[in-house]
């Protein structure tokens, strides 16, 4: 066996659904040894899944989750040098696979949703953007509005997000949800904000930097059929402070001064 | 110069690292990918610990041994994170992780071949300069070895050493570990290793609940056996920094603390003087050590 395919079937044996014992046996002496090289590389691929997918490995059942974690490693195994980053690779399998897995493994409605979430979660505590203080001012509804970098917008067909930790739901009813998470900037900690359509609009359109903030709430408000009034003026000035407040809006972008 | 004993920062531990260090404490060693690319409670842990202490780089993904390429965007990250801590020098293991794309996350054994030293050698050779901050491999723990040897693991180590310049981190526990599982002496190993290129020490506990095979674990207390497998390795290298591994099942803080005294205790009585023949081993093995510092 030369340098270069020991390596590639060594990974082949440690991932695979169910290699035979001659895979173990090429490698040389003590194939129970190498054996052991397989529990060690799948238990932290799996143990690192299902940390970020709690409720959802409680939702789908502990051995039907574990065998879903196998057909991941075996079928779209990670590329990340991060361990943090499985759970993400995981969901992108989950999702792309997501009807056959459905069929196969007989998950619930929700499952989806719940990936997603518990994903957005673990992706708003690790986000590491930063936006730097000397391009943001103070809100100015005439400039471009700036989100702290550590949020998530996440759409849901179910309120996976007001599921507790054990997973389990009988009753879960689909009801469409829009919610903004955003880390706490002094406690790290991830919160959750249900938002209103016009909200969830609006701070889809700021993300994308490309309006002043009074465009924005234009274009939010026209989008969800919302008349803009004294009463919409008022709210939304109560939100934009709370925003703030919560660390979630920065502020507004400053132009570059032109020399 | 780095000295005395060292504890990794592992989320478990942080909040007593800082809070509550350990007096003997003189620095601390951190995983560079637990900590790139991330924002939050890690990086403000190791903000708060870069403030007191000297802070040392030890990698788990570079995959040295391998033959993917090396990333150039982890490499860029990891040279970027290796400046912003200004870390002594970047450490990572002789073993692969990455093979056909896939990042193993696990140690994976290298055959102990002239192929595969010159192979290691030349990667090391293109990390450093990627870095710029010198770089030092570590013996792994394997529980197989790949093939039929051509060369023992001390053999290995120097040839990756002498050909790529780059330094040694020994892990004695992994000497031992590999001395009870491949049946070998641990102190030979150890005396046969480059010793004057070591620049760091690693020591941690393993599982013994097989008979069989030894795993390194890092969840276990440091054995009897390895702290004297650490005195003995001192006396013939000279003080150098030592690191405590612990990076699961951890123990009360008082127990962790108490590790790290008596793992300080045994580097100050191993590297004592003690007779002049000792002695001048001991300031041959420094010196070298000092050229090769100041060479860069």
């Amino acid at each position: 066996m030369s340098f270069l395919s020991y390596q590639a079937e060594l990974r082949d044996a440690l991932l695979a659904s169910d290699p035979p014992d001659a895979a173990f046996a090429a490698f040389g002496a003590h194939p129970e040894r190498w054996k052991v090289y397989r529990r060690m590389v799948r238990s932290r691929f799996a143990d690192s899944i299902e940390h970020g997918f709690e409720r959802l490995r409680a939702a789908v059942g502990a051995d039907r989750f574990r065998e879903i974690v196998w057909r991941f490693l075996a079928e779209a195994p990670p590329h990340s040098h991060y361990l943090r980053d499985v759970p993400g690779e995981f969901l992108r399998f989950f999702e792309k696979n997501c009807a056959a897995l459905t069929r196969a493994y007989v998950l619930p409605a929700h499952a989806l949703d719940l990936a997603r979430y518990e994903w957005a979660e673990l992706e708003t505590a690790y986000s590491f953007e930063e936006t730097s203080a000397v391009d943001v001012g103070p809100l100015d509804m005439h400039r471009t509005a700036v989100l702290s970098p550590a949020h998530r917008l996440i759409d849901l067909a179910y309120p996976v997000h007001r599921m507790g930790t054990a997973g389990h739901d009988e009753t879960m009813q689909a009801a469409p949800f829009s919610l903004c998470l955003y880390r706490d900037a002094k406690t790290h900690e991830v919160a959750v904000l249900e938002l209103t359509p016009v909200t969830a609009a609006m701070l889809s359109f700021v993300e994308l930097r490309t309006s002043t903030l009074t465009e924005v709430v234009r274009s939010a408000a026209e989008a969800v059929g919302v008349t803009v009034d004294v009463a919409f003026v008022e709210a939304l000035s109560t939100l934009l402070a709370d925003l703030i407040d919560r660390g979630v809006l920065l502020g507004s972008l400053v132009p570059k001064e032109t020399s | 110069m780095l000295r005395g004993v060292g504890l990794g920062l592992r989320w478990a531990l942080a909040e007593n690292i800082i809070e509550r260090p350990p007096p003997e404490l003189a620095f601390i060693e951190v995983a560079p990918e637990n900590y790139m690319r991330r924002g939050g409670l890690f990086p403000a842990s190791l903000s708060a610990c870069a403030d007191r202490w000297p802070i040392v780089t030890h990698g788990l993904t570079m995959s040295l041994g391998g033959v993917d390429p090396i990333s150039p965007e982890y490499l860029a990250t990891l040279a970027s994170f290796a400046r912003r801590v200004q870390t002594p020098w970047h450490s990572d293991h002789l073993c692969f992780t990455v093979a056909g794309g896939t990042v193993t996350h696990e140690l994976l054994p290298l055959p102990f071949t002239a192929e595969a030293a010159e192979h290691v050698a030349v990667r090391v050779m293109r990390a450093q300069d990627a870095l710029g901050v010198p770089m030092a491999v570590e013996n792994i723990s394997y529980y197989a070895h790949p093939g039929a040897p051509e060369m023992d693991e001390a053999d290995f180590a120097t040839a990756v050493v002498a050909r790529s310049g780059c330094s040694l981190l020994l892990d004695v526990n992994n000497v031992y570990v590999n001395a009870k599982n491949h049946g070998f002496d641990a102190r030979a190993m150890i005396a046969k290793m480059p010793l004057d290129r070591v620049v760091q020490i690693h020591v941690a506990g393993h599982d013994t609940s097989d008979p069989t095979l030894i795993l390194d674990t890092h969840a276990e207390a440091v054995r009897d056996e390895v702290y004297d497998l650490l005195a003995f390795t001192l006396r013939k290298t000279g003080t150098l920094p030592v690191l405590l591994e612990r990076d699961d099942n951890f123990p009360p803080w008082e127990e962790l603390c108490a590790e790290v005294a008596k793992l300080d205790a045994i580097v100050r009585e191993s590297t004592a003087p003690r007779d002049a023949s000792e002695n001048e081993w001991l300031s041959a093995s420094a010196l070298a050590r000092q050229t090769r510092d100041g060479a860069r």
